[in-house]
């Protein structure tokens, strides 16, 4: 019958079928191989170039590898290139607490400037000031893991070899490698020559790359997909290292699903510099990670690569609860929020509660938990710091210096929009710009160069080309002023060239001489709103209770001259800053910082002079209280007691 | 849970204010309504309160205003104490423990509750106040030293976060109970003892 019934309706039969075969096949071609075990799977994997063709080591002229279609096999690459290290210039990307942006410098203008695609109050937008996207990567690449502005937004734009040196796509390696032999220096290297497309190769040491990128004329086009146009000789090559290859041209690649410290610090070292700054060897780490963490126990995401940065109100858009009962309230309270369900996830990864003992409960209201626990103990006069994407951390160079630009003074404690005072890292911005109408558009520093590459070039006399080389070592006002003449003839009704550094804005206005002459003189303007620094709070190293802010009493910060409300920072910039002149650097204190009135504070300290004598009298007049107010008790208690007899004119109780 | 329980009790506390305060107003008015319809008089009875004495009671008077108005102001206005009301109120809590450790040994003699009132006799001279006084008295007494021990205990770096957010609870609650009875007390002590005459 059932026979009869497949046989009468075959044609239908045949579409169910098909159907649900394609549908099967298509959930097994879409789904991520797992292999369920906490266990790590070993990697022994075929390489693919970016045309997703096997790539065969002994083959001549072979393509690198790509990550994104060796790893990509397996793991859903549209998904992870959405997470947070990728999608700075998302359109769609919730932009979060303000991080430490991109800093451009120019040490041949004075410039240090800010740069984020994420609309950072005080950053600048690279659109904006016409910082192209391929300049974006040729400057900061070496500190990205590939993907966002290297690829997926990746934009063609005058200056761009994108068709050349190829996208910088995300190299999974950069983060999930436990190899130590994992190069990153060597990604940074092949980024500088344009080898975009040959980083990942270079970086994981597969083999040897010779060529550059940066030698292949400007029309170059390596389509992908197709083989190149261009002469092979020219083109960067790369030679495998067979030893690393099996018989079936398989490699193993030591992957971890948890990024080691070591590749997180790959991008986010930070040193102490200035007053701050001491041996490595002084320097104890961050108590977690002396405790056995790894930065991603806290700062971890599923496939989407959304990180969790750990701040207090951050909007997880995947696991907001999650994330939110990782913050340091999160994992050592669980009261951060209103949310019910944070008590509950309280004390994940063994986070003890703190007592706090002693410590007046609005403290917590007033200051975060990395006032007390985060960074460097604060001195008197505010350190600097030194970081990977600023600094250009993990390039070996024999010239590098805790002093070189740009200038991050560190700790500095401020207020964040929510009233809570946390420690942040400032710097001030310092660009040339042009005025118009009220308003200052920044000029790009290497037009700013073009411009101004004879006012500030110095011939370096001990050359023996008498080679001449632009200098910088602070400018004086001179030279700004200089500067800013040739600016204003250059862009003549542009606007008015204005300089910014160090928190001042400089610019000419009209002057007499002694003889009546017209002539122009340097205008200099304290804390304009053009100048202002960009700050952004960090959280590490964390400094376990002993080592706190307050573990000596209340007057680690209620004393005359307590770094947390002195402690004075200068904003420093290109300029000279010279005491003696007008580049003088702006001083404040943190107490300024956090808008605290310093008379009220001088009275609270004045308060705490007398803390002790006063806990002592007010003790003892306690104790007097007390034993007046027992004594009544106990005379009342023995009236109770002795009622029946207050009948007569005299109470028992009361006979005394 | 801190946060939580600072917050919300932060705003429940300013309900407290108020409704203390209404409540503290509201005997008043009503004992001085029916003090009128009742037909009673001033009576002077027992002994006179000395200089000293009076002053110590303006002072403690004048301490528990300070406290109170540097305390609820800013809960009211803002919803928690800083600032330079804070530096006030703490200033003032030093003159207060004087001043009310004093008050309590020169006044707490006649506040003791004579045999019509339930207690001990007056002695010989007897006492100047009323039952009323007396209750407030005492009450005064027994949440100042509440209120005062609060915080003394939050002073020691012994009690942990939710401790003394516990603490600074009981601090708030029985200072308002000492405002309150001060505020009765005070008006108790100006109409003097009266009775029907």
């Amino acid at each position: 019958m059932q026979y009869k019934y497949l046989k009468k309706n075959h044609p239908f039969c045949t579409l169910i079928v098909s159907i649900i075969l394609f549908a099967i096949s298509g959930i097994a071609e879409g789904a991520t191989p797992k292999t369920g075990s906490k266990s790590q799977h070993v990697h022994i994997l075929k390489l693919y170039d970016e045309n997703n063709v096997q790539i065969d080591p002994t083959a001549e002229n072979p393509k690198p590898y790509s990550a994104i279609n060796t790893c990509g096999q397996c793991h859903d690459y549209e998904k992870i290139q959405h997470g947070w290290h990728f999608n700075a210039a998302g359109d769609a990307v919730d932009k979060g607490r303000p991080g430490e942006p991109w800093i451009m410098t120019d040490d041949r203008v004075g410039v240090q400037l800010p740069l984020s695609y994420r609309g950072w109050k005080g950053t600048f937008n690279p659109k904006d000031l016409k910082v192209t996207q391929w300049e974006m990567i040729r400057n900061f690449g070496r500190h990205m893991p590939g993907g966002g502005i290297g690829e997926k937004y990746a934009e063609p734009s005058e200056d761009s070899k994108w068709k050349a040196a190829g996208n910088l796509r995300i190299d999974c390696l950069t983060c999930h490698t436990a190899d130590r032999s994992f190069d990153h220096e060597a990604w940074g290297q092949m980024i500088k020559l344009n080898n975009m497309r040959w980083a990942p190769t270079a970086a994981a040491g597969l083999g040897k790359i010779t060529g550059a990128g940066t030698s292949l004329p400007k029309d170059a086009d390596i389509k992908e997909g197709e083989e190149p146009e261009i002469d092979p000789a020219r083109m960067p090559k790369v030679e495998y290292d067979l030893r690393k290859f099996d018989k079936e041209n398989k490699v193993f690649f030591d992957v971890v699903r948890k990024p080691p410290n070591n590749r997180c610090f790959a991008c986010h070292t930070v040193n102490e510099g200035g007053v701050q700054e001491q041996p490595k060897w002084h320097s104890d780490q961050d108590v977690h990670i002396r405790a056995g963490f790894s930065c991603v126990d806290c700062h971890t995401n599923g496939i989407e690569h959304h990180t969790v940065r750990g701040f207090k109100g951050e909007v997880h858009p995947k696991a907001p609860l999650q994330a939110a009962s990782l913050s340091c309230a999160g994992c050592h309270l669980g009261d951060e929020s209103e949310q019910p369900e944070l008590q509950d996830m309280a004390g994940r990864l063994g986070a003890p509660k703190p007592v706090h003992g002693g410590i007046p409960p609005f403290h917590f209201d007033k200051l975060s938990c990395t006032v007390c626990h985060s960074g460097p103990m604060p001195k008197d006069k505010v350190g600097t710091v030194q970081t990977s994407m600023a600094h250009a951390l993990g390039e070996v160079s024999k010239t590098k210096t805790t002093e070189d630009m740009p200038n991050i003074a560190s700790p500095v404690y401020l207020k964040t929009g929510d009233g809570q005072v946390e420690p942040h890292r400032v710097m001030w911005p310092a660009y040339w710009g042009l005025e118009k109408d009220g308003k200052i558009t920044a000029i790009h520093p290497d037009q700013a160069y073009r411009e101004l590459r004879r006012v500030f070039r110095k011939r370096r006399s001990s050359s023996s080309d008498d080679k001449e080389e632009p200098a910088y070592d602070g400018y004086t006002p001179e030279q700004i002023t200089t500067a800013l003449e040739t600016l204003k003839k250059e862009f003549k009704d542009a606007g008015e060239p204005v300089y910014i550094a160090g928190g001042k804005l400089y610019k000419l206005v009209g002057d007499k001489d002694e003889e009546g002459k017209e002539t122009m003189k340097l205008d200099v303007v304290e804390n304009h709103p053009a100048s202002e620094p960009y700050t952004w709070a960090f959280g590490h190293n964390v400094r376990p209770a002993r080592q706190a802010l307050g573990v000596n009493g209340c007057t680690d910060c209620h004393s005359k001259d307590a770094p947390f409300f002195y402690a004075t920072s200068a904003s420093l910039g290109p300029a000279l800053n010279d005491p003696k002149t007008v580049t003088a650097p702006l001083l404040k204190k943190n107490h300024e910082w956090q808008g605290w009135d310093a008379s009220l504070l001088g009275m609270w300290e004045q308060s705490f002079e007398g803390h002790k004598p006063f806990k002592f009298f007010a003790w003892s007049v306690f104790a007097i209280l007390v034993l007046v107010g027992l004594r009544y008790a106990l005379r009342g208690l023995g009236a109770v007691l002795s009622m029946s007899c207050c009948k007569g004119s005299k109470c028992s109780a009361n006979s005394e | 849970m801190l946060n939580n329980l600072i917050i919300a009790d932060g705003s429940s506390f300013s309900v407290s204010i108020y409704a203390g305060l209404g409540l503290a107003v509201g005997i008043i008015v009503i004992h001085f309504i029916v003090r009128g319809v009742s037909g009673l008089k001033r009576e002077r009875s027992g002994r006179k309160l000395g200089m000293i004495e009076k002053l110590v009671y303006l002072g403690v008077l004048g301490c528990i205003g300070a406290l109170g108005v540097s305390a609820f102001l800013p809960i009211l206005t803002h919803g928690h104490m800083t600032g330079y009301y804070m530096l006030l109120h703490t200033v003032f809590a030093g003159a207060f423990l004087l001043m009310f450790t004093l008050y309590v040994l020169l006044w707490s003699e006649d506040h003791v509750f004579t045999c019509e009132q339930g207690g001990g006799n007056e002695g010989e001279k007897g006492s100047p106040f009323r039952r009323g006084s007396k209750i407030c008295f005492w009450i005064m007494l027994l949440a100042g030293i509440l209120a005062i021990g609060s915080m003394l205990v939050n002073m020691l770096p012994y009690l942990s976060t939710s401790q003394q957010a516990i603490m600074i609870d009981l601090h708030r609650y029985t200072s308002l109970c000492v405002v309150l009875t001060g505020i009765i007390h005070a008006y108790m002590v100006l109409i003097g003892k009266r009775s029907a005459h």
